[in-house]
């Protein structure tokens, strides 16, 4: 077991996955206060609700990232080149953001919400 | 295909200008590619066209050899020079038009832009599938823009854009002569103008923030030929 550079990472996704740089995935659960008059001495309690999962990766812009809000298809975000660290799962592209500055790069950020199971091989 | 730079982005503005002539109305001369209206201010103070626009030409009758898309080199009241060579001179008894064409004029003084284009989902979680986490299907895309530039103490187009609905193109990359292996691309769709924030700080350039709200499509074009051809 040892730390893991991002170097190896990647994104596949179909029209959306050149020039990636970075991704993040946002993985929760929901919870529901359980809290009562005989528990609140101890703290709030909570029950696990349903999961849910979303992420964002940054690109710089590329014509070969002709993916836009609104399409589907399945993820997989790998944190190196390895079979670990391996996440996938449905996903709706819901945002891109397209930035021009006179003095970089121009870059292309996509933001994404997962639908259904995300499937996990760490 | 490559990383691109942002030195090459721009912000041009099509204003969508038209103007249609009457019969007999329109001289057209070879020698010096001029075209000359009796009746039609061209320039600033009518229709609006500038040197360095683009227009298509259409409608011209038995002058249909003069039909195509236009560089204007000057514009002067009712003269207009084009780069191109014009090939039928004359009379024009047809009703031409005249019409702004893609991309427009640039808007000098941006530095910087984003387009934010985004979809909304529903929530279509079940008890029957809620064990996976919460599933979602896509639902109705929208987009909006800012644009930052400095403020220009002349032709300062843009601030005359408050709660308008303009045309504006937002390139990734401008290339004057595009070809195939060396494309311009750029974005495109009509928006409302919302909001021009500017701010003048004592140690820094005085800027102008505009925000737009995109109505509709937004468009990718890649251009790979020549400006003034379709």
């Amino acid at each position: 077991m040892s730390e893991l550079k991002g170097l190896d990472g990647s994104v596949v996704f179909a029209n959306g996955q050149t020039y990636v740089s970075n991704w993040t995935l946002n993985y929760v659960a929901g919870t529901h206060d359980t809290t009562n008059f005989d528990s609140s001495s101890g703290g709030k309690v909570f029950i696990a609700g349903v999961k849910e999962w979303s992420g964002s990766y940054d690109c710089f812009y590329s014509t070969g990232n002709t993916a836009v809000p609104g399409d589907t298809g399945n993820i997989v975000l790998k944190t190196s080149t390895g079979i670990v660290g391996v996440w996938s799962g449905g996903i709706i592209i819901t945002g891109m953001d397209i930035t021009t500055p006179v003095d970089g790069v121009v870059a292309q950020n996509y933001s994404f919400q997962g639908t259904g199971l995300i499937t996990a091989s760490s | 295909m490559s990383e691109i730079s942002g030195v090459n982005g721009a912000v041009y503005y099509n204003e969508e200008l038209s103007s249609t002539a009457t019969a007999n109305d329109i001289e057209f001369s070879t020698g010096d590619s001029t075209i000359t209206s009796v009746l039609i201010d061209f320039g600033t103070t009518g229709v609006g066209f500038k040197a360095g626009m683009l227009f298509d030409l259409s409608e011209c009758g038995e002058k249909d050899s003069n039909e195509r898309i236009y560089t204007i080199d000057t514009v002067l009241n009712k003269v207009i020079t084009t780069v191109e060579a014009i090939t039928s001179g004359g009379a024009c008894t047809g009703t031409p038009v005249f019409t702004e064409y893609d991309p427009g004029i640039e808007i000098c003084g941006f530095y910087n832009w984003t387009i934010n284009y985004v979809s909304g989902i529903h929530d279509v979680t079940a008890f029957c599938n809620s064990s996976a986490g919460k599933s979602f299907i896509p639902s109705v895309t929208e987009w909006s823009a800012t644009a930052d530039k400095y403020f220009l103490t002349a032709n300062n187009t843009v601030d005359d854009w408050l709660a308008t609905e303009v045309e504006v193109r937002f390139f990734t990359k401008y290339v004057a002569s595009p070809t195939v292996g060396d494309p311009a691309q750029y974005w495109e769709g009509t928006m409302l103008v919302t909001g021009i924030d500017e701010t003048t700080p004592v140690d820094a350039l005085v800027t102008q923030n505009l925000s737009f709200q995109g109505k509709g499509a937004l468009t990718l074009t890649t251009k790979t030929n020549d400006w003034n051809t379709t």
